[in-house]
């Protein structure tokens, strides 16, 4: 009795997400009482689609599978061939792939960051780091092509060569990013605001990280030490020697909040720098791709039988691509995907309950969720229920942000 | 939680030491990465027998929390479906992490299979997809609800299958081949 | 390109992504940040499509969605356009033959704009919403006319 509990239905289409997903939320008050996530709004049965093409096809299609990890999971795929056909990559190749990955990194963390100033009431900040991530796409533009979908991976290589003139570029970059990241930290960790806000929000413990079976930077921030480039390292992350970065080794303690994820995706920029570095000077000379021509490698795949798993550590954590091909056709038999963001929405559930409804955006944005990646297929249905469209939920994120800003007395 | 890191042959042995028979054949594979530095790691795959998919799974949640990689099938159009597990053990170790991959043939007459749910809740999403994309039923899966198909996908369509419950019927082409175009069609 | 002379205020467009890989959607967030910031032409991303002049739809629209694609259309006021930003959503493109996808998107609603490109860049997409704003001050003409 006395209890009003009210139904709101978060999405699936509204501006701050971008991509289409459902979660509905039973609320007493401000209190989050049920949760329940929908996926499945932008599936699209890409692995379906991939079994019955050949596999430089299906390597086309792993690259739409998101337009954000464009590299990673051709990455994935392109490892997972090599691994079950016996091709290896020329050692030039080794060194061109981890660049290419590393900046992808670099523009898909500062796109978080930008997100998640944006569902806090921080809109300039949004503008300021979209601002700096133009840098990188540029880079990436000069490097392959393209700003977005970059196709320069192929099974056994690279398809375009890194010139002298375009490692000065490189080098430029990785300045202007060394600066940026700096001035990034300073606005987001030593903010009061951003801190009161982000701090024991979305807290995972390291027990709950295991048991969700989540990957990437949302287990790191709480603690667990896992990144593929270090697990089960593959090309130049072998001779690096990466290691994973985890809130214990900067502060001392790992929380596992939207603090700690911000963290570790702000330092894990610098180490892509170092990667990036350490790849333009020690690049080896030679060619890059191991069989260059297609039709050649097309043959070679329909005669060879085998099956791998191809894993990369993508910027939301690991792209796992299971493969099997069967020697009678020149594509894939059997074709698994599980991206990132498959594991990390997983978090939402538990993570929702007790939370305030403006909460929501932050918890809903902290795993930086991948939806192309994760779905794959699409539905929509429709229920009935009270209405509080999105732009409320986050006119509630800012109003908090405001109310958090005067309690700390922090000036404009 | 986390067990003491072993290295893939150890593993093996002990996965032997408890399962007994009920391995049907394992190889462990090694891969060599690195330009400068060459080093390399170990994959453990098995085929196992099916009734014993549990226990086999049992025993690897006591020698490590794993890290659930996929789990998937493979349908040949023939009467069993080929299931696919793969399991990272020792995730955070460098050069350390070991991934099992269990498989084993389910018959399409009895396709069910006991949830690992109870030990990981995060496979919950992996055993609704495979529910709905090849038609696996988990025993014990509490959230039955389809995961990516609409709620109102046809009984009995499943688009992972290459048999008469697949999707073929539903596919939309939207390009036409050059033969098609040739053909007049 | 002809000139922008009738529209009495600015341009609003409400986007919807159904079933695309994220990186023409990427692109469209992307024209609104400094660097294009079509947000000085006064077009702006709005969070009701009751709201909105231009509809960005983006994907290869997967099955269920058709419909929802559809009551979105049909919320919009009068005059409107819409603009496909995409292959996927133009053709098909390379999800040509999925048993989840209902597209193109001219097969769904109608379409008066094509943004092709896997993605399109920037400045396009913005080329794309201003040949939108053409057709609805063409279409604004002759509503008033009738009136």
């Amino acid at each position: 009795m006395g209890k009003t509990q009210y139904y709101i239905p978060v999405g699936p289409i509204h501006p701050a997400l971008k991509e289409p997903i459902r979660v509905e939320v039973e609320v007493e008050g401000e209190k989050i009482v049920k949760v329940d996530v929908k996926r499945g709004f932008a599936h699209r049965g890409i692995e379906y689609m991939g079994m019955k093409r050949n596999a430089i096809q299906s390597l086309y299609l792993a690259e739409r599978i998101c337009g954000i990890c464009s590299i990673s999971h051709p990455y994935a795929f392109v490892l997972g061939s090599e691994k079950a056909l016996g091709i290896e990559a020329p050692p030039r190749a080794q060194y061109i792939r981890p660049i290419i990955a590393e900046l992808e990194r670099i523009h898909s963390h500062i796109l978080w960051l930008g997100v998640i100033a944006h569902e806090m009431g921080f809109d300039s900040l949004l503008f300021w780091t979209w601002k700096g991530r133009e840098k990188v796409l540029d880079l990436l533009e000069l490097l392959t092509g393209n700003r977005i979908n970059y196709s320069v991976f192929m099974i056994g290589g690279v398809r375009r060569d890194i010139k002298e003139s375009q490692i000065k570029a490189i080098k430029d970059t990785i300045d202007f990013y060394r600066t940026f990241t700096e001035e990034m930290k300073n606005v987001f960790l030593s903010d009061p605001i951003y801190k009161a806000r982000s701090r024991g929000v979305a807290q995972l413990s390291k027990e709950m990280a295991l048991k969700l079976n989540v990957c990437g930077p949302v287990a790191r921030a709480a603690g667990l030490r896992m990144d593929i480039r270090q697990d089960n390292p593959y090309d130049a992350y072998a001779d690096i020697g990466v290691k994973a970065i985890v809130p214990q080794d900067i502060v001392g303690e790992a929380k596992g909040d939207a603090y700690d994820i911000t963290l570790v995706r702000l330092y894990e920029i610098e180490q892509s720098l170092d990667i990036i570095e350490f790849c333009v000077e020690n690049m080896p000379e030679g060619k890059i791709m191991a069989i260059p021509n297609y039709v050649v490698l097309l043959s070679r795949i329909k005669k060879k039988a085998g099956e791998s798993i191809g894993m990369h550590e993508a910027p939301r954590g690991e792209v796992v691509h299971y493969l099997k091909y069967d020697g009678t056709r020149d594509g894939p038999a059997v074709w698994k995907v599980v991206a990132p963001s498959y594991n990390n929405i997983n978090t939402w559930g538990s993570l929702l309950l007790g939370a305030e409804v403006a909460d929501i955006p932050i918890v809903v944005a902290y795993i930086d969720p991948c939806l192309c990646c994760n779905d794959r297929i699409a539905v929509v249905k429709n229920r009935d229920g009270r209405v509080i469209d999105y732009s409320l939920i986050h006119k509630k994120a800012i109003e908090k942000t405001m109310r958090v800003k005067r309690e700390l007395g922090v000036r404009e | 939680m986390r067990g003491e890191q072993l290295t893939a042959e150890q593993v093996l042995e002990k996965l032997q030491e408890a399962l007994g028979e009920v391995i049907i054949s394992h190889e462990i594979r090694e891969y060599t990465m690195g330009v400068r530095k060459k080093k390399s790691y170990k994959e453990i795959w098995m085929e196992i027998d099916k009734d014993a998919f549990r226990k086999t799974v049992e025993e690897i949640f006591k020698l490590d929390y794993p890290h659930l990689h996929f789990i998937t099938g493979e349908d040949k159009g023939g009467d069993t479906i080929k299931m696919i597990y793969g399991f990272a053990l020792y995730h955070g170790f460098p050069w350390g992490q070991v991934s099992i991959v269990l498989k084993f043939d389910l018959p399409k007459s009895n396709l069910v299979l006991p949830t690992i749910t109870d030990l990981m809740p995060g496979a919950e999403t992996n055993e609704r997809e495979i529910r709905e994309m090849l038609g696996v039923e988990f025993e014990g899966l509490k959230n039955k609800r389809h995961l990516f198909l609409p709620d109102d996908w046809p009984e009995g369509k499943y688009p992972w299958r290459r048999d008469e419950y697949g999707v073929e019927d539903m596919v939309k082409h939207t390009h036409k081949s050059v033969n098609e175009i040739r053909r007049g069609e | 390109m002809g000139k922008l002379y009738n529209f009495k205020r600015s341009l609003w467009v409400f986007h919807a992504s159904g079933g695309s890989c994220n990186g023409c959607d990427i692109e469209i967030i992307a024209a609104l940040t400094p660097r294009y910031d079509a947000e000085r032409f006064g077009i702006k991303l709005v969070g009701s499509p009751r709201h909105a002049d231009v509809l960005l739809v983006t994907g290869a629209i997967p099955r269920d969605f058709a419909d929802k694609l559809r009551r979105i259309y049909e919320q919009m006021p009068d005059p409107k356009a819409v603009v496909v930003v995409g292959n996927c959503g133009t053709t098909g493109g390379v999800f040509y033959d999925s048993y989840n996808l209902v597209g193109p998107i001219d097969e769904i609603i109608p379409v008066d704009v094509y943004v092709p490109g896997c993605p399109p860049r920037p400045e396009a997409i913005i080329d794309g919403v201003v040949k939108a704003w053409l057709k609805i001050e063409k279409l604004e003409k002759q509503l008033e006319g009738k009136e």
